[in-house]
């Protein structure tokens, strides 16, 4: 038996590294931050018990850099490290170096991250389990030349992913030749960007696809259970945005089947600790395993609301060598749970990303609302990191009520600064598709332009506000220059006396 | 009392009045017309009453004439200006804007290049990859013509709005 844990440094920064503190805070266990340049202020620092700086901004010179890490993890006396999700939480060679330094990896063995975190290896060892798989080849491509040639044979669509890959980086769906040399090259430079692996692999698009996911989790002692599903159909750019758990679009047989088939691909490699086996089901249920990803996923919140299981305190409590506390007839989905990925990025404009200064947030609160957050009035959004600012995940007693909630505490929810995608979730949650639960993975492209459509009557009212509010700015200034009709804009108006009148009424 | 002012947006002129009418103001924009009191204008946070019925919360900030507004969730960009002023601008403004220059969209990182002075390109060539927040942008020509003038180089860190590339028609 391990010892138990009592200090975790957390390999990671934002909204990730900010829930695993609170998950140790509840354990008693003390944590560690590590932080670049640019997040010296950042909340996951603010929050934790201490805090280290690893190096510049840069990804690879700091929340890559293995060494550097592992340098802090000794120096402040962890015994543990969390790696989160994206950045070293699915590096074998990471999880090794932990080991060798005598310190425990929150996660699976190395050598199950090498085998389940590499696409072309997990389809192996699911096809030797039985499990169905998407037509593919099971090696990276040599070149671009290669590519050209696999793809015809194969037949357009093809889907280009990274072996390394997840999140949609280093992903590049391409539908005709003409497309295929810029995307194989641009999927091979974000590849080696993030993942520091410029392996590309090919396989059949399949179209109309539902993304279905299964929580897993195993202990060191051999057992493996599941957690139920997670529909993660609504993306755009093969980046998830919205997450619902359980699918409003399986069946209870086909549930039953995927979170069988997880159970039993886990249980051929003695997986241990938290693991997502992603599926793509067709629309008459047909399921293919896609991946695994072999460590906690972005949107595992709306799976704890469902099941009320804290994940991260079984993670912890698995890496410190206990089995799992639960049996798997323990575990039930009960009520609704949606999730919003909360990006600071400009949808009227492409989706580009909009980092900046944080002028003002107001969050979500009320019955069944949860805000997982890595932001803070006065942030600095960085922008070498990934556009996700929050994760709000709401829960009810049925869908309806969960949609009816998340499109209500979207309205409470403000950030000020930044540019987000706020109002598409609140649009998106709208779309009759969405209510109904009949949407696949084209859901986004399919009414993106229906979301994005602003109400005339709505534009019409926010274009007098700013017209107002330059009239009242002005009005804050001593005259300079002409006045619109000859008297000073400043004895114009008294609303700053009388808006500070209102506000002492209220108090 | 009454002000006047002419809004820009999406390259539409759209002429605005204010008239302060005791603590309110009526507004006036084209046909429509409404009553706003301004509940709280700490800038850039706003929360204005309309109509004596409908609360509007909005992030409103200025940079000389420029404007950045996020009302609702939507993020607006225009500009608001005295429309006697407009005169002096608009003669300063003419002829500047015949070719197609490429400005970055945001913040980032130049991963590439992928054109050179001198060469001829189309409407929806990619000139230019910016990579932000890890997602890599390619930014198109919106014009058939060729390149004049290229600003940066891979490896070069961008600022909102900087120029890029510049290319002329041809």
């Amino acid at each position: 038996m391990k010892n138990k844990i009592k200090k975790i440094l957390i390999a990671n920064r934002g909204e990730i590294a900010v829930r695993v503190i609170r998950a140790c805070r509840e354990l008693e266990i003390k944590t560690v931050a590590v932080y670049s340049d640019a997040d010296r202020a950042a909340l996951h620092v603010r929050r934790a018990d201490e805090a280290y700086h690893i190096g510049p901004s840069t990804p690879s010179e700091s929340y890559l850099n293995v060494s550097k890490i592992i340098e802090v993890a000794k120096k402040s006396g962890a015994d543990a490290i969390h790696p989160g999700y994206g950045f070293l939480s699915e590096n074998a060679g990471f999880a090794e170096e932990i080991h060798k330094a005598g310190l425990i990896f929150i996660g699976p063995d190395p050598k199950l991250i090498r085998a389940m975190g590499s696409k072309i290896e997990a389809r192996k060892i699911a096809q030797k389990a039985g499990v169905p798989i998407v037509p593919g080849i099971e090696r990276p491509l040599v070149d671009v030349k290669e590519a050209e040639k696999v793809a015809k044979e194969m037949g357009y669509p093809i889907l280009l992913k990274a072996a390394a890959g997840g999140g949609g980086k280093g992903m590049r769906a391409v539908h005709q030749e003409k497309d295929l040399k810029s995307a194989f090259e641009m999927a091979q430079s974000e590849a080696l960007k993030s993942f520091k692996d410029g392996a590309i692999y090919i396989e059949k698009l399949i179209e109309g696809p539902h993304h279905i996911e299964v929580q897993i989790f195993g202990d060191e002692q051999g057992h493996v259970m599941h957690f139920f599903e997670r529909e993660c159909s609504i993306q755009r750019r093969h980046q998830k945005v919205i997450e619902e758990s359980p699918s409003p679009f399986i069946t209870a047989d086909t549930r039953k089947k995927i979170c069988d088939m997880a159970v039993k691909l886990c249980k051929s490699v003695n997986y241990y600790n938290a693991g997502t086996i992603e599926c793509l089901v067709d629309k008459n249920q047909n399921y293919y395993f896609l991946e695994m990803n072999t460590r906690l996923q972005v949107e595992h919140p709306v799976t704890e609301m469902v099941t009320g299981v804290d994940l991260v305190k079984l993670q912890i409590l698995v890496a410190g060598g206990k089995a799992l506390p639960f049996k798997q007839e323990e575990i039930r989905q009960t009520g609704h749970a949606i999730e919003c990925r909360v990006y600071a990025e400009d949808p009227f404009h492409n989706f580009m990303p909009s980092p900046g200064l944080v002028v003002d947030q107001q969050y979500p609160h009320g019955p069944g609302v949860r805000l997982d957050n890595g932001i803070y009035q006065g942030f600095q959004i960085p922008l070498e990191y990934d556009p996700v600012l929050s994760k709000l995940i709401c829960w009810g007693r049925d869908r309806t009520e969960a949609i009816e909630r998340t499109k209500r505490a979207l309205t409470e929810y403000r950030v000020s600064g930044p540019k987000t995608n706020l109002y598409f979730h609140r649009k998106a949650l709208e779309v009759d598709d969405f209510v109904k639960g009949h949407y696949d993975t084209h859901f986004v492209e399919k009414h993106l332009e229906n979301i994005l459509k602003i109400d005339r009557e709505e534009k019409t009212k926010s274009l007098m506000a700013a017209a107002l509010a330059k009239f009242l700015e002005e009005g804050k200034q001593p005259p300079v220059g002409v006045s619109a009709s000859g008297g000073s804009p400043l004895q114009e108006h008294s609303v700053w006396k009388t808006s500070g009148r209102r506000e002492g009424l209220r108090k | 009392m009454s002000r006047q002012y002419t809004i820009l947006i999406d390259n539409e002129e759209i002429a605005v009045e204010i008239k302060k009418d005791g603590e309110d103001f009526v507004v006036q924009l084209g046909e429509q017309s409404h009553r706003y009191q301004a509940l709280l204008a700490k800038s850039p946070i706003y929360s204005f009453l309309i109509d004596d019925a409908q609360v509007l919360e909005a992030e409103i900030s200025f940079k000389q004439d420029q404007c950045d507004m996020n009302i609702g969730h939507v993020p607006y960009h225009l500009e608001i200006f005295d429309p006697r002023k407009r005169l002096l601008s608009q003669s300063e403004q003419s002829g500047a804007s015949s070719g197609g220059t490429i400005t970055a969209p945001m913040p980032g990182k130049v991963v590439e290049v992928k054109v050179s002075k001198g060469a001829t390109v189309q409407k929806g060539t990619p000139v230019v990859v910016v990579e932000a927040m890890k997602m890599q942008n390619e930014l198109l020509s919106a014009i058939d013509g060729k390149v004049e003038e290229v600003f940066v180089k891979a490896g070069d860190t961008v600022e909102s709005g900087q120029k890029l590339v510049l290319i002329t028609k041809g």
